[in-house]
């Protein structure tokens, strides 16, 4: 897992927030889907500064 | 063969009947000439203000009032915000509904004084494009005492995005050709979204020439149109209650009433510019003989209500102007194809 | 509310959560919810005490199984799970997560071996489902605010369950009434035995659990009568009298006295019943003993849920009990019930009195969801019963058995539970029972409450339905809308089509009955004797020709004499209206006897639940009392207090609309549209794109229509502001002309205005939600960072294989990708659908259930959908049309103040469908906009001689405008003045789901069937639009043959076939092919007849596919086609 550190993307941490409780957390891929906190099991994905294109129509 | 007709009362007029309108006389079919067209066109302005242009038109074709009216609409260009860059958002409105919403908001910039982009796919330059950012984040207001107030305006900060949070970021030589009051958007209270703490909005908007043609938002008028001057006439003497209701059949000011030295009220014609041509005054048996409305064919109320961009007058100058180019391209046409 | 108004939604606190919810909300989800509650508080003890136990002999021991308690709780978390901090499962998230909300469900196990008890057990028998906003929920008695914090709407109203994520309701079906005997004639009852007519008394049962089965008492056209019983769905009959005499040890004379009381003048009948005494004893049956005897030994095979070692009579006891007028405890009250129907039936047969039907509101009542639940519930708990009974019979199969406590835990361990049946009835609405619960129909039970918008949503909850049944016989006695309904049923909304009339809703203020209180039941007969009827015991001693028989929920409780009835009837009613000593539930039902034929003369009261009723004013006492279906046939009624007629009217509508559902009751003006309009805009309005919800990011939905633009109607009914139903909008007030201009507006078409399409005219959006889920446990979401497609991947999916949120999906780029651990390695799955869309969130569920579930993802997308030609439109008149162009602003007409229309109407849209009240509404709308008002669309609020138009004409001439709401307009393409006027005006028009986009279909060749080769049906697979028989005929009569050439033929199945023209057949050519080593490439094919052994007369034709399998079809039977071949 290591030596893959050289590429961009996978320094990004993946953060979740959570359903019940709005707590900010770091999942695995392989990690179980839970809230660190509270335990809820609905996580929802936080949206990144990814750059998107409208029209404005 | 030009007939010279004067600009006397014997012009024919539109009669509104009860149920349709009527001609006194033929519209005479007369020959177009710019010699008679110029001897006979007048121009009277009635009002121009910031937004808000009237003025008659007399002794035109519709057809010529109309193409003005079309080309301020569809073809009188303004800037607006084409494209949004949208690196966040996290508030409640969508992204492609903030995007649309940023799109109808009308800004100051001179249009003359930028070229169309040619390619919409191309880079834009100082020359074809307006650059803007809408960077804002909404937080709890910690001067605000809790128990306070409940409200949101008191509770939180940017809980409402305005269009004067919009912020002009000039390219290029931009800086040095336009002060920061020229550029942005008209008005500063469009309320663009509404957010709560932990919302954040950070935008890139590029705004372009266009037309109304392509888009309504690029429109520089917010409604433009005409309509024939109405004359109101009276036939016989109208008194008492009837004068009181032939007043109510007209707008405000057409229907005047005159107290007579007897007591008597007798309605008078005030002035019938702004009648709205409702012909209620059909609807009462005993007075529908009593009147005459007519309109004139060729004297025309023409009416512009600017969104701001530009001047009205500014706008119909350039209406004149786009179709003195298009009548020119139209005849480079012709003589190309012989 | 008086008037509609701007009120709400112009307060400065609107979107503050109100204290307490709205009523008239909250009563869509009560008859399911209070159902619900009945069944946890009481339906379930009395279900559990009727349960048979289960008993059977294991190594010659007796053994009885029963259920002597249970409990429910409400859904959470279990204990053991203690990361979690909040144990309570709320509904949101089963609908989040697509999961069922439940709650865990345990019942205690009494056992007893050869009659002795043992120690009883407790018995988890899992989760099962829980209805939202029940007692058991945990949403019950929320207030707004606290429901918002939970993530429900603020007038969240309940009343459906969640079964993996979807909301299902049980649907309301309207069903015979219950305890009370009907007189019925059907013809298919001749068939049911010999000399059996089609007249009968038709009875269905219902005891206190709910429990329901149906006893017809059948003339048999010998002068006898046979009483028919169901047992698990198979019918059997037995004669009257031998029932009578096994009910009751009474000797002859007196059931004979007893049956032909009131009737002694009826010769006929009475030799009857002398006859059917007589043939009793004819058989040998003497005495009430014999008869029980008899019944039992007859039936024993069939009754094999009774153990062995019962006794004749015993069976008999129980088929009593179980079968016969169950809802009877005591067995002289079933004896009494018995013979007012012989009376009745007699009286019936001979056309004494009229047939009843079944098909009458008066006669039906409704099945609820709580009811239904308890139903099935109770039957998964025998059949547990049953299996831990096959349970036990394994065990002992083994050696040296010896049942004992461990080893009946061992049996119940493994007999699993009753969750997965339970949460299966809902899911698919069908139910697998053995009895079959005393329904008609075991499918279609429950629906989803689609929530398309709050009226779909709402209607669902109201609606009630005739049964599945129905909808496939073709007569359209069921259909029919019958006086009595008034009231109770809306006459306007039903859809048109295949369930026009089986599918109805309630009126707005009609309501379900729930169970009553007990005591106040019990005191009714002591009221009643007190105010001078007689009790049964004392019914010798008065006339019973000149008096009533007073039944109580299917109960003889005596007699009223004629000269009393009306003077007690009365009190009775006041003593209903106080609710104190009576339910306010009651329905008193006098069916008064009259010297024409009529309904069967009597008092009948009901007070049991699932009755309908409705409000209404009471003159005497001046107070609201609620009268029921029976109840209403024979009461005077008036609408308002002119109608009134002095000492005959006696009751009064609260509301003018109140025979309105809830959904006709927003329709403007109703009053002034042709009827099926009306019934149009109730179907439109459930279609129509608008606010389904608020709690967007908290939604599964697979598909979820938003407005992006909606308004407040400016021409609206009470109604709407009383549901607040500017919390749900959906709709947009445009500018309308009513002009022919362009063309494009001819049928129905409608043009809207390009610019106001570009400024938001009727945007809208679907959020589609779909789920993934990993096959494997350990697969988990990841995007393979060693990759080589890396940066490209890294564009679509981020590092946790989940797509960006925002970002925009066109067809075939990629999703998501996970590691697969079966496969071990990744997988990239691409987005699939024509159209581009947004990701709106991303959601990773997982339950509290396991302990390592498979990974699962929500994906929801955004599909924006801003109005194109071709989506549907619609005023609220049932105006439905279709955009057919969307026009430049500057070539629409302009009025004088410069207004351009956002909606060309064609005015050829009003002759033919005359709705008028859409004319109202563009004059209506137009002066509220120029005045600032909101104007009152409530029917019946206008008269003739004050008309509508009228008011608004007036306040059109105040504004300066016309009084006809004509304004002059110049045409916008030659600027000319128009020389009519144009009608012009404001309407709220509607945006229906149906759009071009989710319809077109568009094919030249494609997929194709393979037996067949013609195109596929369905635009889902890429398939065409079937062009029939009738398209056919009609390019033949135009005589387009290329065009029929091509359509049936190039685009269908066209193949080439091979020919012998000598023999004529097309099976008989063979094609050999051969092959060159040294040119693998290269093959050369050579046409041979089979039949000719001839390749001189073979030639090519075109052929459609089909008829070459038809060829060969019939070569199969033996026949052969010949085809005649020419050179031309």
């Amino acid at each position: 897992m290591s030596e893959g550190s050289s590429k961009e993307p996978q320094k990004t941490p993946m953060v979740y927030i959570c359903g019940e409780c709005h707590n900010e957390n770091e999942i695995r891929p392989r990690d179980p889907i839970r809230c660190r906190e509270c335990g809820y099991r609905i996580m929802y994905k936080k949206r990144t500064k990814k750059l998107v294109v409208f029209d404005a129509r | 063969m030009t007939m010279e007709s004067p600009l006397a009362e014997q012009k024919p007029r539109i009669v509104l009947q009860e149920y349709k309108l009527a001609q006194t006389a033929p519209i005479a079919k007369d020959h177009f000439t710019v010699k008679s067209f110029k001897k006979s066109f007048k121009i009277v302005i009635i009002r121009n203000e910031q937004n808000e242009m009237e003025f008659d038109m007399i002794g035109i074709h519709p057809f010529l009032v109309n193409a003005f009216r079309r080309l301020i609409l569809s073809d009188v260009p303004t800037m607006s915000i084409e494209k949004v860059y949208i690196s966040n958002n996290t508030s409640v409105i969508q992204d492609e509904v903030l995007a649309h919403r940023l799109g109808l908001v009308p800004l100051k910039a001179d249009p003359r004084l930028f070229d169309y982009k040619e390619d919409a796919s191309a880079e834009s330059n100082e020359n074809d494009s307006l650059e803007f950012e809408l960077k804002i984040k909404c937080t709890y207001n910690k001067e605000a005492n809790k128990k306070d107030s409940s409200r949101a305006e008191d509770m939180y900060k940017n809980n409402n995005v305005y269009s004067r949070h919009i912020k002009w970021l000039p390219v290029g030589n931009q800086k040095e050709r336009f002060k920061e009051s020229e550029v942005g958007p008209i008005d500063d209270n469009i309320l663009l979204a509404k957010m709560r703490p932990g919302h954040e909005l950070d935008l890139k908007l590029v705004a372009v020439k266009g037309c109304g043609r392509d888009h309504a938002k690029f429109s520089p008028v917010a409604t433009v149109f005409y309509r024939l001057l109405p004359d109101v006439k009276l036939t016989r003497p109208v008194e008492g209650e009837a004068a009181l209701r032939l007043q109510s059949c007209f707008s405000p000011g057409v229907i005047g009433i005159r107290h007579e030295k007897d007591g008597k009220r007798v309605a008078y014609v005030d002035n019938a510019r702004y009648d709205t041509c409702s012909r209620n005054a059909f609807r009462h048996d005993d007075i529908k003989d009593a009147v005459v409305a007519t309109k004139i064919p060729d004297h025309f109320v023409f009416t512009i209500e600017s969104v701001g961009a530009l001047r009205p007058d500014v706008i119909f100058t350039e209406a004149i102007t786009i179709l003195k180019n298009k009548c020119a391209a139209l005849l480079e046409e012709l003589e190309s194809t012989g | 509310m008086e008037n509609p108004s701007l009120k709400y939604i112009t307060n400065p606190n609107f979107g503050t959560p109100p204290e307490n919810q709205n009523e008239l909300l909250q009563s869509l989800g009560k008859p399911h919810t209070s159902s619900f509650n009945y069944m946890v508080n009481k339906g379930l003890d009395e279900a559990i005490k009727d349960l048979n136990s289960v008993e059977f002999t294991l190594n010659e021991r007796r053994i009885k199984f029963s259920i002597s308690n249970y409990s429910f709780q409400k859904p959470e978390v279990s204990q053991e799970m203690v990361l979690v901090k909040n144990k309570t499962i709320y509904p949101t998230f089963c609908r989040q997560s697509a999961n069922t909300y439940k709650g865990r469900f345990f019942v205690e196990v009494d056992w007893f071996i050869d009659d002795v008890q043992q120690q009883s057990f407790t018995k988890d028998l899992g989760e099962i489902p829980v209805m939202v906003k029940s007692e058991l929920c945990n949403l019950h008695n929320l207030k707004p605010k606290e429901l918002v914090e939970h993530g429900e709407h603020e007038q969240e109203s309940g009343g459906y369950f969640i079964i993996k994520g979807n909301e299902k309701l049980v649907r309301m079906l309207l069903i015979t009434r219950r305890n009370y005997p009907i007189a019925i004639r059907r013809p298919g009852w001749k068939q049911r035995g010999v000399l059996f007519s089609d007249s009968g008394i038709s009875i269905r049962c219902v005891q206190t659990d709910q429990t329901a089965t149906t006893n017809v008492l059948h003339f048999v056209t010998d002068g006898s009568a046979k009483l028919m019983f169901s047992y698990q769905k198979t019918l059997y009959y037995a004669p009257l009298c031998l029932i009578l005499k096994c009910l009751c040890n009474y000797s002859d004379q007196y059931i004979c006295q007893k049956l032909i009381q009131s009737c002694d003048d009826d010769t006929y009948y009475v030799d009857c019943v002398q006859n059917m005494l007589r043939s009793v004893h004819v058989s040998g049956l003497h005495t009430s003993e014999d008869c029980k005897n008899y019944l039992g030994r007859m039936f024993r095979v069939k009754f094999y849920e009774c153990p062995e070692w019962y006794t004749d009579a015993e069976i008999a006891d129980f088929i009593l009990k179980k079968c016969v007028l169950i809802h009877l405890n005591d067995n002289e009250d079933k004896f009494n019930m018995l013979v007012f129907m012989t009376q009745k039936l007699f009286s019936f047969s001979q056309d004494k009195c009229k047939v009843e039907g079944t098909d009458a509101v008066m006669m039906q009542e409704i099945l609820l969801g709580g009811h239904l639940y308890l139903q099935v519930v109770k039957e998964k708990l025998y059949s547990w019963l049953n299996v831990l009974k096959i349970n036990c019979l394994k065990l002992a199969k083994a050696t040296n058995f010896n049942l004992s406590q461990t080893e009946v835990l061992k049996a119940a361990k493994n007999s699993g539970g009753i969750e997965h049946a339970l949460a299966n009835f809902l899911a698919t609405g069908n139910i697998n029972s053995i009895s079959g619960l005393g329904l008609m129909q075991d499918k279609g039970l429950a629906i989803v409450a689609e929530n398309i918008n709050k009226m779909r949503y709402m209607s669902h909850f109201r609606a009630v339905h005739r049964g599945a049944f129905f909808q496939e016989i073709r007569t359209t006695e069921a259909r029919q809308l019958l006086p009595d309904a008034w009231g109770f049923i809306c006459p306007v909304h039903t859809p048109d089509g295949a369930p026009c009339g089986l599918l109805n809703h309630l009126a707005l203020n009609c309501i379900i009955t729930d169970v009553p209180d007990d005591d106040k039941v019990k005191n009714i007969p002591l009221i009643l004797t007190e105010l001078g009827m007689k009790p049964l015991k004392y019914a010798d001693t008065i006339d019973l020709n000149a008096s009533y028989s007073v039944q109580l929920d299917g109960r003889i409780v005596g007699y009223i004499s004629n000269g009393d009835v009306a003077r007690i009837v009365q009190k009775l009613r006041l003593f209903k209206i106080k609710g104190k000593m009576v339910p306010e539930t009651l329905e008193i039902a006098w069916v008064p006897r009259k010297k024409s034929i009529c309904q069967y003369p009597g008092v009948y009261l009901f007070t049991g639940p699932a009755r309908m009723m409705r409000p209404l004013m009471n003159l005497y006492a001046n107070k609201v009392e609620l009268v029921g279906t029976l109840e209403q046939v024979y009461m005077d009624v008036c609408i308002t207090p002119e109608e009134a007629y002095e000492k005959v009217t006696t009751h009064m509508e609260l509301n003018k609309c109140s025979f309105l559902s809830n959904l006709a009751q927003l329709i403007p003006m109703p009053d002034c549209n042709q009827s099926p309009r009306n019934m149009y805009q109730c179907q439109m309005g459930k279609q129509t794109m608008g606010t389904p919800c608020h709690t967007w990011d908290l939604q599964s939905e697979t598909k979820l229509y938003r407005l992006q633009t909606p308004g407040s109607p400016l021409f609206r009914p009470v109604h709407y502001d009383n549901i607040l139903l500017d919390d749900f909008a959906m709709g947009t007030n445009a500018i309308v002309a009513v002009i022919s201009y362009t063309g494009y507006d001819m049928e129905d078409a409608m043009i809207i205005n390009k610019a106001s399409e570009e400024r938001g005219l009727a945007h809208g959006s679907i959020y589609k939600s779909e789920f993934v889920q990993l096959d494997h446990p350990d697969s988990y979401f990841e995007r393979d960072q060693f990759s080589k497609e890396i940066s490209y991947l890294s564009k679509f999916i981020d590092a946790d294989g989940l797509p960006y949120i925002g970002r925009k999906l066109k067809d075939e780029e990629p999703l998501y990708s996970y590691f697969d651990a079966d496969k071990q390695f990744y997988i990239v799955k691409r987005f699939k659908s024509k159209e581009e869309c947004y990701v709106h969130n991303v959601k990773l569920c997982a339950d509290f259930g396991h302990k390592n579930p498979k990974k699962t993802v929500c994906f929801t997308y955004r599909v924006p959908r801003n109005p194109s030609v071709g989506d549907k439109f619609a005023s609220r008149a049932g105006q439905k049309g279709i955009c057919s162009q969307k026009w430049p602003a500057e070539d629409l007409p302009f009025t004088e103040t410069g207004l351009v229309p956002d909606i060309v109407f064609n005015p050829h849209g009003f002759p033919s469908r005359m709705t008028i009240a859409m004319m109202i509404e563009i004059m209506a709308g137009k002066s509220a906009a120029l005045h600032g008002l909101v104007h009152d669309a409530t029917p019946f609020r206008f008269t003739e001689e004050d008309t509508a138009i009228d008011y608004f004409g007036r306040l059109l001439e105040k504004g300066g405008y016309n009084y006809y709401g004509t304004e002059t307009m110049y045409s916008g393409i030659d600027g000319r003045e128009m020389s009519v006027q144009i009608f012009f005006g404001v309407v709220y028009y509607q945006r229906l789901r149906h759009m071009v986009s989710d319809k077109w279909q568009v094919r030249s060749t494609g997929p194709v069937n393979i037996l067949t080769r013609q195109p596929l049906k369905g635009r889902k697979r890429g398939g065409g639009v079937r062009f029939g028989e009738m398209e056919r005929d009609a390019l033949i009569s135009h005589g387009a043959s290329f065009l029929l050439q091509d359509r049936l033929f190039h685009c269908s199945d066209e193949t080439t076939a091979f020919v012998c023209t000598s023999c004529g057949t097309i099976l008989g050519p063979i094609t050999t092919v051969t092959r060159f080593a040294d040119k693998p490439q290269h093959c050369e094919t050579k046409e041979t007849c089979r039949l000719c052994n001839d390749d001189q007369h073979i030639s090519r034709i075109q052929i459609p596919y089909i008829f070459k399998f038809f060829v060969t079809q019939l070569a199969s039977c033996n026949i052969n086609i010949k085809i005649g071949c020419r050179q031309f």
